[in-house]
């Protein structure tokens, strides 16, 4: 057997045991999956640390699908309310927060960043504290593509990402 | 950086330098004082207890995890570029939402954001509050209210996004976007300040 028909034999094989993992639409921040066009890819996931009782968010970048698709709704066992919010500018120099009714749209290919300032996922009321240097597990479900299990790193405030006046 | 390090080199030529036409007192807070408490839940007197030298001040609300997550992230990130000596600088953010940001609260904030020494969390009666962030300019409404399954209240806030630098005699001479302004540009200024 030369190396060229090893090469493609070796593909097959290992593309034939992705295709059965029971998890293939499972990614995670460490490994985000890209199966091809027709799936999301989470990446860049991160949260504030915050006190028990306290609040938090999730922010991740979501590659689109070839279809449009929405978040609808997010589970976390540790907070008492998760909410799919907006910053959005308020009028008269305000800044509010609202919660997005039909949740958040991903659209075809580029998707949707979840980021300070803009769609972000709110953690309200949470029953133990987010340290930072840990991750959290939480569920999102999309109208199309279904639940995808997202781990979170929680980012001290020195970690946090810059949010500069052009955003 | 560029500025930070005009404004060091400057600070080390000039000795003293002249205060320019940007950092002019535009409201003088001197006169006035205002009652509050600070996060370990000691008496704070604003601005009196904060001259002697440059103050930087912030305004959030705990529950606020987006845009208030993001100015403190900047306050720190001015800390970190002013270089290691900021003893000449204080940091006092306010909460607007004094009925749930309390003393306690605070504390708890601190710690987990690790504002540390130097670096004040001040609450207080909520007129007293009012007035100072009237004062500030710093607006802020309750924009939606609910309840958790605990029975814990629950409400948003709409908010002014910035951050005010004083300096050493109580007088506000410059406010900047809070959750997205150049820590570099407001670090300059603040050394500009110390070298007056």
């Amino acid at each position: 057997m030369n190396h060229p028909v090893a090469l493609f034999l070796v593909c097959l094989f290992l593309a034939g045991i992705l295709g059965c993992q029971p998890d293939a639409q499972t990614p995670s921040a460490e490994q985000p999956t890209d199966d091809g066009a027709d799936s999301l890819v989470l990446s860049d996931p991160f949260a504030p640390a915050a006190p028990e009782t306290g609040t938090s968010a999730v922010f991740v970048t979501i590659q689109g699908a070839s279809e449009p698709d929405t978040l609808v709704q997010a589970e976390f066992a540790g907070a008492e309310r998760i909410e799919l919010h907006e910053t959005f500018d308020a009028g008269n120099g305000l800044s509010g927060m609202r919660e997005i009714e039909g949740g958040i749209p991903v659209a075809a290919v580029d998707g949707v960043v979840l980021k300070p300032g803009g769609y972000h996922i709110m953690l309200i009321g949470l029953t133990e504290a987010l340290a930072a240097g840990d991750t959290l597990a939480i569920n999102l479900g999309f109208a199309r593509s279904g639940e995808q299990l997202l781990r979170v790193p929680i980012l001290s405030l020195e970690d946090m990402p810059a949010r500069r006046q052009a955003e | 950086m560029l500025r930070l390090a005009i404004a060091g080199l400057a600070l080390v030529l000039a000795g003293c330098a002249e205060r320019p036409d940007h950092l002019s007192p535009e409201d003088d807070l001197s006169s006035i004082t205002w009652s509050l408490l600070g996060q370990d839940s000691t008496q704070v007197a604003f601005p009196a207890d904060f001259t002697g030298q440059p103050t930087l001040v912030s305004a959030i609300y705990t529950n606020c995890a987006d845009v208030c997550v993001m100015t403190m992230a900047n306050m720190k990130r001015i800390r970190r570029a002013l270089g290691p000596d900021t003893a000449g600088v204080h940091f006092v953010t306010f909460t607007f939402d004094p009925a749930r940001d309390t003393p306690t609260v605070l504390r708890r904030y601190a710690g987990t954001w690790g504002t540390g020494p130097g670096w004040t969390l001040v609450t207080g009666d909520s007129t007293e509050v009012a007035s100072l962030m009237d004062r500030l300019e710093i607006r802020y409404e309750i924009s939606r209210r609910d309840t958790l399954a605990s029975g814990t209240p629950i409400y948003s806030i709409s908010h002014t996004d910035k951050i005010l630098l004083f300096d050493a005699e109580g007088r506000l001479v410059e406010s900047y976007g809070g959750s997205a302004s150049s820590p570099e540009a407001v670090a300059a200024d603040i050394l500009t300040l110390r070298s007056l």
